[in-house]
């Protein structure tokens, strides 16, 4: 082999491993980066959304049973819609608000002014109820105020449809984030993790092969260059590989949301029940003749009246997905050590390839 | 490949790359409206049929509290580009505070053409320039009746009118389905029912003056008008369910009686809308206009109250200025008035579309006979919330009338002069 032929392998050699080494750069950060980014906006915003969504309906319902039951009586009340029924409203407004930042569906923002303009009328209607409540003599108006806002809460097309079908864009919106880790433009994104691993995987080959290059062209054991940077490589690519592990927190994460919203679902719909059961009786009460078709229609859908929800066990999301968003190494780190094992190629090949300039030169 | 032809290919990519994620921000047009249900998958075929030819995407929200809505999202500083609103009040206010664009110069001539003289100026809006189109339009001045459950004359004036309600109740039938229910806006099927008692007994003028909010609302015309609503719908026996069931009922449930059997009650006041609630009465055997159902105008005939939904423009927009001159073409019209023959345009063209009796003759009353606006459409929006309060409050006692005209006229007095509408009736 001459001289010149060396140096053209050994500069080919080491051009094959910075660009492997260069796409490792680029591979290992983005994947790295994903994952985190992934985790943050499950953190920040998907969860916050879906149960914030659920925490307004979860208000809303209990408010609007507070309401019922105060006014159950048929009598004048002197304490109005009562404290529960003004908390609730409160906790459900300030629920919209952090749903209202947080939110990603694409509908979401029209959806969300819907939904405060109907609570908005919801509470008007109710405060009519309170205002005829408060008189012997117009009882019948003040009934027929609680039916109206009972039809804007629980209509067709009412709030607390328009914040289930919020919940479920929401829903919808987490899974692909979590599942798919992909944006409008490049969807799936996280399915193509395992692609970060062959950089490492191919560098490595390259720089055993590389070493065993040194080893029979120029008699050395051990190119300190090459180890470190083969060190670095299996680093980057343990980088990766946790960074994949933690897409399992996300589907954990996932799974739990979903877990937390049908139970959250099951008590809303019990706690819902009761409260329309509870404007029913008060209904009976107060229609002298008939309370009319509507009234009619709205008895025979009903369900049976469900036992009384027991005390919420709320799952850990919150926590988990502030796990999940816990960095599992700096993406600058896996960049550095990156840098740092191209660096190491250059300095390892670097004497080898001036000794053969050198000696080129020389015979020339 | 040498290094010059690299960097060609590499550029070459990224620009490619940089053009399908511009291109993935598709142009959007945002569109806000009171239709939910049935009214909203219609319209959405509109919408449809209008991004499949321009391939701008929409993005549309609909809900009943369309004013509350609309409201609070002016307020924020983040309209719609296109609100279709049920009542030219409020549209009114949004031009005062300058938040609508004109459309003279949006719309083409042809389309414009399309609209008579009455809808052209509704679309004025009280000014010279136009500032909305309607896309949809309701009779309002009919009476709905089963003409194989009630073989009575046709009432010629308003006392047949009352004497036909008097005998029908003598005779232990419930003359009237009466539903005040519509939450947010409970209560507009009472001021229908004064308005139209109002227009036919004191005139277009009259009518004209008193929606402008020059006219008390103690003055012995209004109150002749309240009173007669209240002999005929607050006696024993003349609603089913009694009047307080009407404030319970919901406006869409009234008229199920009209095809009960025996019926529940044989006569209903209510708008050209009403005709896709009936035809879905019987969904096994679906009803027939003109044989299960009909209507007879109010009495006595020659003048209408109407209604439209009319669509504004906020954000002056290439995308909202296709829209909104999609919407008021006849292709829109059409599709939105569907193969149902229950929903009516008021562009001429479109009159003749319908295929049976009585939506025809709605058609070409709506775009033939001399019309007059809903008034509690046209009123400013806290005189219009407590005209339908007032008749709340009427129904349950109607011995507090004479409050009720006090305190509606005290409201309109507090409202200043340049926030009424003047639109003509009657012409």
């Amino acid at each position: 082999m001459s001289r010149a032929g060396t140096r053209v392998r050994l500069t080919r050699l080491r051009a094959a491993l910075l660009a492997v080494t260069t796409l490792m750069l680029v591979l290992s950060f983005w994947a790295v980066s994903l994952v985190q980014d992934t985790a943050e906006v499950a953190r920040d915003r998907a969860t916050v959304a879906v149960l914030g969504t659920a925490d307004v309906r979860t208000a809303l319902v209990a408010a609007d049973r507070a309401a019922v039951t105060t006014f159950a009586p048929g009598e004048t009340t002197l304490v109005g819609l009562g404290q529960e029924y003004t908390n609730q409203l409160a906790i459900a407004n300030q629920s919209l608000a952090r749903v209202a930042e947080a939110h990603q569906s694409a509908a979401g923002t029209g959806q969300l002014q819907v939904v405060a303009g109907l609570v908005a009328a919801y509470a008007g209607a109710m405060a009519q109820a309170d205002a005829h409540y408060r008189q012997a003599d117009s009882l019948a108006l003040g009934t027929a105020d609680l039916w109206y806002a009972s039809r804007l809460l629980h209509g067709p097309g009412g709030v607390l449809d328009q914040l289930s079908d919020l919940e479920d864009a929401e829903l919808a919106v987490l899974d692909a984030q979590l599942r798919d880790g992909g944006s409008e433009v490049l969807p799936e994104q996280l399915r193509l993790l395992p692609v970060a691993l062959i950089p490492p995987a191919v560098l490595l080959v390259l720089i055993v092969f590389a070493h065993l290059a040194f080893r029979r062209w120029f008699r050395r054991r051990l190119v300190p260059g090459l180890l470190v940077a083969a060190l670095l490589t299996v680093g980057v690519g343990v980088a990766v590989v946790g960074a994949m592990s933690r897409q399992g927190r996300l589907d954990a994460v996932r799974a739990e949301v979903h877990a937390e919203v049908t139970d959250r679902g099951l008590r809303i719909t019990d706690e819902d029940v009761l409260g329309q059961r509870a404007l029913e009786s008060l209904l009976a009460k107060r229609c002298v003749d008939l309370c009319g078709a509507s009234v009619a229609a709205f008895r025979n859908s009903l369900p049976p009246t469900p036992p009384e929800p027991g005390p919420a066990s709320p799952r850990p999301v919150a926590a988990m997905a502030r796990d999940a968003a816990e960095p599992w190494i700096p993406e600058w780190l896996v960049a550095v050590a990156v840098v740092l094992a191209g660096g190491s190629l250059v300095v390892g090949f670097r004497a080898r390839i001036e000794e053969y300039r050198y000696r080129e030169t020389e015979a020339v | 490949m040498n290094h010059r032809t690299r960097l060609v290919l590499l550029l070459v990519i990224t620009a490619l790359l940089g053009s399908g994620a511009c291109s993935a921000r598709r142009a959007t047009v945002t569109v806000l409206a009171s239709w939910t249900g049935d009214e909203e998958v219609r319209f959405r075929a509109v919408l449809d049929a209008f991004e499949h030819r321009t391939g701008i995407h929409y993005d549309y929200a609909g809900s009943r509290a369309v004013d509350q809505v609309l409201a609070s999202q002016v307020q924020q500083g983040n309209p719609p580009d296109i609100a279709v609103l049920p009542n030219p009040g409020s549209a009114a206010a949004y031009v005062r505070s300058r938040k609508l664009t004109p459309l003279d110069g949006v719309l083409s001539p042809e389309v414009r053409a399309g609209y008579g003289p009455a809808w052209t100026v509704l679309q004025r809006i009280g000014t010279d320039s136009q500032y909305a189109v309607a896309v949809k339009t309701d009779l309002k001045s009919m009476i709905w009746y089963a003409p194989k459950k009630m073989a009575e004359p046709f009432p010629q004036t308003r006392q047949q009118l009352l004497d036909l309600s008097a005998r029908l109740t003598a005779a232990g039938r419930t003359p009237w389905c009466l539903g005040m229910g519509a939450p947010p806006a409970s209560g507009w099927p009472g001021t229908d029912w004064i308005e139209d008692i109002l227009l036919h007994a004191s005139g277009p003028d009259f009518y004209r003056r008193w929606s402008g909010g020059k006219v008390a609302w103690t003055t012995p015309e209004v109150r002749d008008a309240w009173q007669t609503w209240g002999t005929l719908v607050t006696g024993q026996g003349a609603v089913r369910g009694g009047s307080r069931a009407a404030l319970l009922t919901d406006f869409g449930d009234a008229g199920e009686g009209l095809f009960t059997d025996p019926p529940g009650c044989l006569l209903e006041h209510q708008a050209s809308f009403a005709l896709s609630r009936y035809r879905a009465e019987r969904s096994s055997t679906r009803s027939v206009a003109g044989q299960d159902f009909d209507y007879f105008p109010f009495p006595p005939r020659g003048v209408s109250e109407v209604s439209a939904d009319l669509a504004v423009m906020f954000d002056d927009t290439p995308e909202s200025r296709a829209l909104i001159d999609f919407l008021a073409g006849d292709e829109a019209q059409l599709i939105q008035a569907g193969t149902g023959d229950n929903v009516f345009s008021p562009r001429r063209s479109l009159a003749d579309q319908h295929t049976d009796v009585v939506s025809r003759g709605i058609a070409r009353t709506l775009t033939a006979e001399s019309l007059c606006f809903d008034a509690s459409d046209l009123m400013p929006a806290p005189m219009t919330e407590a005209f339908y309060r007032a008749v709340l409050e009427f129904l349950d006692d109607p011995a507090r009338l004479d409050a009720l005209l006090h305190e509606l006229d005290g409201i309109r007095l507090a409202i200043p002069a340049d926030q009424w509408l003047d639109i003509p009736c009657g012409q």
